[in-house]
């Protein structure tokens, strides 16, 4: 069998480099893919705990305001009760 | 206060990633850990956690020191995990000292008193009394008291 033309064996030996080249930009933009989605995890992660540290605070805010409400009646009651005790 | 420098003291580099810096003295029986990021997520907070029971059961610690000053928020599910059952574990391995360095913004001070009563009540009380937990500003300060 004859040897195939140079041409042809340069051909070869390029088209080799560059499917090894294509499979070396695939698996890097993969990686990149991969570590994005990660990234992108973690945000949700954060942002989720954000929402969670605000209810917390927003809870406790609430909490303390019945609080204040029910010691300023509180008071007042026993405002009044005084008042009444005096007559 | 002036920052201290860890390695000046004596402290040597257990582990260093993105997400934390832990060094360790054995004279002083003292293992610090210093948080890098804003946030780090639970699987790593973990991990880096389970890291340093490594550290302490192999040692003989009994202080621990938690700078988590780059903070600016918190998975409350993580330090739950943390404040519970990791504590209570080397509890069991002598490191019954914690000394907690927050960062110096009311409002995640406010936050961390909200969430840390509720742990509290969840604390066994055997552990609670055994535990010595004390706030401080800076590495230096919580190395001393």
């Amino acid at each position: 069998m004859s040897r195939p033309p140079e041409a042809f064996l340069i051909f070869r030996a390029e088209l080799k480099r560059l499917e090894l080249e294509k499979e070396k930009l695939r698996q890097q933009y993969e990686q990149r893919i991969f570590n994005l989605n990660e990234e992108l995890q973690f945000l949700k992660e954060q942002i989720g705990s954000q929402e969670d540290m605000l209810r917390s605070a927003f809870e406790y805010a609430s909490r303390i305001e019945r609080d204040m409400k029910t010691f300023k009646n509180d008071v007042l009651n026993d405002k009044v009760r005084l008042k009444e005790s005096h007559h | 206060m002036e920052e201290a420098d860890l390695e000046k003291m004596g402290f040597q580099t257990q582990f260093e990633d993105r997400w934390s810096i832990v060094s360790y003295h054995p004279e002083k029986k003292i293992v610090v850990c210093s948080l890098k990021p804003d946030y780090v997520p639970i699987e790593h907070f973990r991990s880096m956690f389970l890291k340093i029971s490594e550290l302490v059961k192999n040692g003989d610690f009994t202080k621990f020191v938690f700078d988590k000053r780059s903070l600016r928020t918190f998975h409350q599910p993580s330090m739950e995990w943390y404040f519970i059952e990791w504590k209570q574990e080397m509890a069991t391995y002598g490191l019954t000292k914690h000394r907690k360095i927050l960062p110096d913004l009311e409002w995640f001070k406010t936050a961390v008193a909200i969430e840390r009563n509720k742990l509290l009540e969840k604390l066994p009380s055997s552990l609670t009394t055994k535990l010595d937990i004390k706030y401080c500003d800076s590495i230096s300060e919580a190395v001393d008291v």
